[in-house]
């Protein structure tokens, strides 16, 4: 399976999933005026991952800023990770944050709060 | 190149320049009118449509440049070739400037390269042609940028119409301010307030998205926050969210099956109880932060739930907090615009000093406060650009 690699933009995270690890990253600031649309690449890479292999998943939310339209996209990724967490795969979750930033530390808190899998917060 | 059917005029004083040029043009197909003044050539091509003009860069009357600016102030389509002699190379980059499309060198037309000759002229029309079409485009994007513009601007009139007005807020908050300042011209962050007889309701909300979907949210919201608070005299916070909640899900139809929407919005609404002498807060992902006149800031934090979207519990359900009226004391509600706003040399403004610049406000007037607000967000933001809509309100007691 071909990894999955999405420059960082303006108002877009960077995004590289490594299929032969299975590290996951997001990175940077998401904010685009149709985030659906920019996620859909996204959803869709990860449930044929998730279909297509074995390999334990780490995913890495390394984030600086998101908007709510993304928060929702980004509820939709931990959906698909915790389905298949249930369904028996390895998912590591780690919720990166700058350290002063009480703000993303608490959106993680909060999306921990709506999931079953451990979320990792990680400051940096 | 085949030039059949092309009009082409030839504006230079030399006879024998003009034979020559219509013999050459003449042989590949063209119809061929020349001009031996600057004056006749202006007035030619002002008077017939050519598709291409050969214009000399040293007439007896007029200079080359200035036939050139008077043919391009009324006509941008045609391809028009500057013939110079050699080394003018200064006056040709001027005509290129001017508007002119191409060059030939022409001191010795008996021995000029025919194909290079025709080939400069193929390149010249290319070049016009390019330019006009671009300049179409340009036409195009800029009426359907007005035409946008102009849709939203008109929408956003029916939007404000919505939003409780000055009077309306002075009336029934007394003192108070709105620092409102949307990204856009449509806003998805809004304010909504309603007097219930002995307490006022007052709520400020931030929807999913900003522009045109957020102002859609906002519309949804403002019309289910009326049914429930105005039609069904729900007025205890808490309550008030809950219906909230499943009036957005059920106007989505979000739950369904074949449901594709998530939004929603975070809100912190109050009910200002002078009966009962207290504040009712309930908020979903926004606080409500009180300042006591001596500066002790208090922060009460909403549930961690939207209103709308994902839910994944049977009912749900939120808090609602008393907050005793104390004489001076005032109350903030905003949304995350202001403390996420991105400043130039920092990632983001962050709750953090938000709260701190709410401490630093307390022995000021609200007017003076919101005036505060408008300039600390300008010196924060300098040239960043805005990236979400911000609203701060307050309330003093």
């Amino acid at each position: 399976m071909e990894n999955l690699t999405i420059d960082k933009a303006k108002a877009t995270p960077r995004i590289f999933f490594d299929a032969t690890n299975g590290v996951l990253d997001i990175e940077g600031d998401s904010y685009p005026e149709n985030s659906m649309q920019f996620y859909q690449p996204v959803f869709q890479w990860l449930n044929s991952f998730i279909a297509q292999s074995t390999t334990p998943i780490t995913f890495n939310f390394r984030l600086d800023y998101f908007n709510t339209s993304s928060s929702k996209c980004i509820l939709n990724i931990l959906e698909i990770l915790e389905r298949s967490s249930v369904s028996g795969r390895p998912v590591t979750l780690n919720w990166h944050f700058h350290e002063d930033d009480d703000d993303m530390k608490e959106h993680g808190e909060e999306f921990a709060e709506d999931f079953s899998i451990a979320f990792n917060f990680i400051p940096f | 190149m085949n030039l059949t059917g092309k009009r082409i005029l030839t504006i230079d004083d030399s006879a024998t320049t003009r034979m020559y040029l219509s013999k050459m043009l003449e042989r590949y197909g063209a119809t061929v009118e020349p001009a031996a003044t600057g004056q006749e050539g202006v007035e030619k091509c002002l008077g017939m449509r050519f598709d291409l003009v050969l214009l000399d860069l040293l007439l007896p009357d007029l200079h080359g440049t200035e036939v050139l600016s008077m043919a391009r102030t009324y006509d941008q389509i045609t391809p028009i070739v500057m013939l110079s002699g050699e080394g003018r190379i200064h006056a040709v980059l001027d005509a290129l400037g001017q508007g002119a499309d191409g060059y030939i060198e022409k001191s010795d037309l008996t021995a000029i390269d025919t194909v290079g000759f025709l080939y400069s002229l193929e390149r010249a029309i290319e070049r016009r042609a390019a330019i006009v079409e671009q300049k179409r485009l340009q036409a195009e994007l800029a009426e359907k940028n007005t035409e946008i513009l102009d849709s939203i601007t008109y929408a956003s009139r029916i939007v404000r119409a919505i939003l409780p007005g000055e009077e309306q807020m002075k009336l029934l908050l007394r003192d108070y301010f709105v620092f409102f300042k949307p990204r856009n011209i449509l806003s998805g962050d809004f304010y909504w307030v309603h007097d219930s007889g002995n307490a006022v309701v007052f709520a400020v909300a931030d929807c999913t998205g900003h522009g045109v979907p957020g102002a859609m949210m906002s519309v949804i919201g403002h019309t289910l926050l009326n049914q429930i608070v105005i039609e069904e005299h729900t007025s205890e916070p808490s309550l008030i969210l809950e219906k909230l909640h499943v009036g957005i899900r059920k106007a989505l139809k979000q739950g369904e099956e074949s449901a594709d929407t998530q939004d929603g919005m975070d809100i912190a609404i109050v009910r200002i109880d002078f009966r009962e002498n207290g504040v009712i807060f309930a908020g979903a992902k926004r606080p409500l932060y009180c300042v006591s006149p001596t500066g002790a800031l208090t922060e009460i934090p909403g549930d961690r739930k939207a209103i709308g979207g994902r839910q994944i519990e049977k009912t749900r359900t939120y808090t609602s907090h008393r907050i005793p009226i104390e004489t001076g004391l005032t109350i903030y509600l905003a949304t995350d615009g202001f403390s996420d706003q991105p400043g130039a040399s920092v990632r983001k403004y962050g709750s953090r000093r938000f709260k701190q610049f709410l401490t630093e406000l307390h022995g000021k007037s609200l007017a003076e406060q919101k005036e505060a607000f408008a300039r600390e967000l300008a010196a924060h933001q300098r040239d960043e650009e805005q990236r979400d809509d911000i609203l701060v309100a307050a309330v003093r007691l």
